[in-house]
C-alpha cells in the first residue's frame, strides 16, 4: 500500500461516477441526499441578516443549531432565517459533558425541531472542547437504540471512529483541530485513515480557517465539510460562503481526478526533443533546461 | 419584576392564595396551583410559541410539545424551556 494520502483513491470519487459537484454526485447521509457537501453551524454570526445571507452564499442544505434557555427579550427567530435560505436543521448537543446530557438535549432538541437527525457533541473541558471518548460513544450507543440518525463529532482518532460506526452512527465527523481554532486540519494522515476505513460518510468537522483547509479535507476523502466559524466570523462572512462553497467543489474534484505523485526533484513538462542549441553549444553537450 | 415572580427561593409549600412555586430555567417563579407545563411556559416566556423551536424538560424528563397543555407542574418543580439558538 502508498502513502494513504499522496494519490487519489477510489474511496473519493470513484471512476465512472458522475463529476464532483453535480447533481449526480449527491451526498448521502442516512438514505437523505444532499447536493451541497457543504454543512454549516449557524454560531458566531454578528446577527441574522448576516448569516442568512453567508448561509445562502455558502449553498449549504444542512445546518446546526444549538439548544439553549429561552430568552423572554430575544428577537427575531433563528428558525425563520433557516426556512427562508431553505435548509434541514440539525440540533446539536454542544456544550453537553456527559452522556446523560447529551441524552436529555438530543430528545429536547427531537422536540423542539420534529427531526430525529442530531449532532452527537460530547466535550471534555471548555478549554480544548476536545471530545470525551467515553461520553461520546456511551451516548451514540443509547441515541442509536432510541433511533436517533446520529452524526457524532469525534477525535481524529481511527479507532473511535470505527467504534462508532460500529455502534452505528449515520456519519462520524473528526475534528480538524480544535472547535474555533481555524488551526487547519493538524493530523492529515489519521483523517485519511479514518476515511480510508470508514463505510459510513465522514464529514471534517471543525478546524477549518479558510477555503484551502476545506480543499484539503476534500482531498483527503471527506465526503463532505462541517464549518461555522471560519465563515461567520470571517470579515466578509458571504464571500467566505462563497469561498467555502467554491472549496469543497474543487477539493472533491480533485479528489475524483486523482492527483499526480508527489516527487522529490523536477520532472519537465516541455519535451527534451528539438531543444534548439544557440551559438557554439555543442550538439551533444549538457542542454540548458 | 414580572408579575408572578417570587424573590424567595423556590420552595414546596403552596402559597397562601392557591399558588406553588417552581422554578423555571434557574429562576423561581410563582404559578397557580393547577397549571400546567403550557401555563408556566405563557407565564415565562410569553413570546415562546409552543411548537417548532421550543421544547420543555420537566425534572429529567422531555415534555412531548402535544402533552405541555395536560401536564400538571407541582410546587418545587423544576422546568428547562429551551429554544433553538445560533450554535454549532
Amino acid at each position: 500500500m502508498t502513502t494513504v494520502e499522496s494519490t487519489g483513491s477510489p474511496a473519493g470519487a470513484r471512476a465512472g461516477e458522475p463529476a464532483a459537484g453535480t447533481a449526480g454526485d449527491p451526498l448521502v447521509i442516512a438514505g437523505r441526499e444532499f447536493r451541497s457537501r457543504l454543512i454549516t453551524g449557524t454560531g458566531g454570526a454578528a446577527n441574522h441578516d448576516v448569516l442568512e445571507r453567508a448561509l445562502r452564499a455558502s449553498g449549504t442544505e444542512l445546518t446546526t443549531v444549538a439548544l439553549r434557555r429561552v430568552d423572554p427579550s430575544a428577537r427575531g427567530s433563528l428558525l425563520e432565517v433557516l426556512d427562508r435560505v431553505g435548509v434541514q436543521v440539525l440540533p446539536n448537543t454542544a456544550g453537553c459533558r456527559t452522556a446523560r446530557e447529551a441524552l436529555l438535549t438530543a430528545r429536547l432538541g427531537r422536540e423542539a425541531l420534529g427531526t430525529d437527525w442530531v449532532k452527537l457533541e460530547v466535550v471534555a473541558d471548555e478549554e480544548t472542547l476536545l471530545p470525551d471518548a467515553v461520553e461520546l460513544l456511551d451516548a451514540a450507543e443509547q441515541l442509536v437504540d432510541d433511533g436517533f440518525t446520529v452524526l457524532a463529532y469525534t477525535n481524529d482518532d481511527p479507532a473511535l471512529a470505527l467504534r462508532l460506526e460500529r455502534a452505528g452512527c449515520a456519519a462520524v465527523m473528526p475534528l480538524g483541530a480544535p472547535i474555533g481554532t481555524g488551526l487547519g486540519i493538524l493530523n492529515p494522515h489519521n483523517i485519511a485513515l479514518i476515511v480510508q476505513r470508514a463505510g459510513v460518510p465522514v464529514v471534517l468537522d471543525a478546524g477549518i480557517g479558510t477555503a484551502s483547509d476545506a480543499a484539503r479535507a476534500m482531498e483527503l476523502g471527506c465526503d463532505a465539510v462541517l464549518l461555522a466559524t471560519a465563515v461567520t466570523r470571517a470579515q466578509d462572512p458571504e464571500l467566505m460562503g462563497t469561498a467555502m462553497r467554491h472549496a469543497v467543489l474543487a477539493g472533491r474534484a480533485a479528489r475524483g481526478a486523482g492527483r499526480i505523485p508527489q516527487r522529490a526533484l523536477a520532472q519537465a513538462s516541455s519535451p527534451w526533443d528539438g531543444l534548439a542549441r544557440f551559438g557554439s553549444g555543442s550538439e551533444d553537450g549538457e542542454g540548458a533546461a | 419584576m414580572t408579575p408572578g415572580t417570587t424573590t424567595g427561593t423556590a420552595g414546596t409549600t403552596t402559597g397562601a392564595a392557591g399558588e406553588v412555586d417552581v422554578v423555571v430555567n434557574a429562576e423561581p417563579l410563582r404559578v397557580p396551583a393547577g397549571s400546567s407545563v403550557a401555563d408556566v411556559v405563557a407565564l415565562f416566556a410569553p413570546g415562546a410559541v409552543q411548537g417548532r423551536g421550543t421544547a420543555v424538560a420537566l425534572g429529567e424528563d422531555v415534555v412531548p410539545a402535544g402533552r405541555w397543555a395536560d401536564t400538571p407542574v407541582a410546587a418545587g418543580d423544576r422546568l428547562e424551556v429551551l429554544q433553538a439558538v445560533a450554535g454549532g
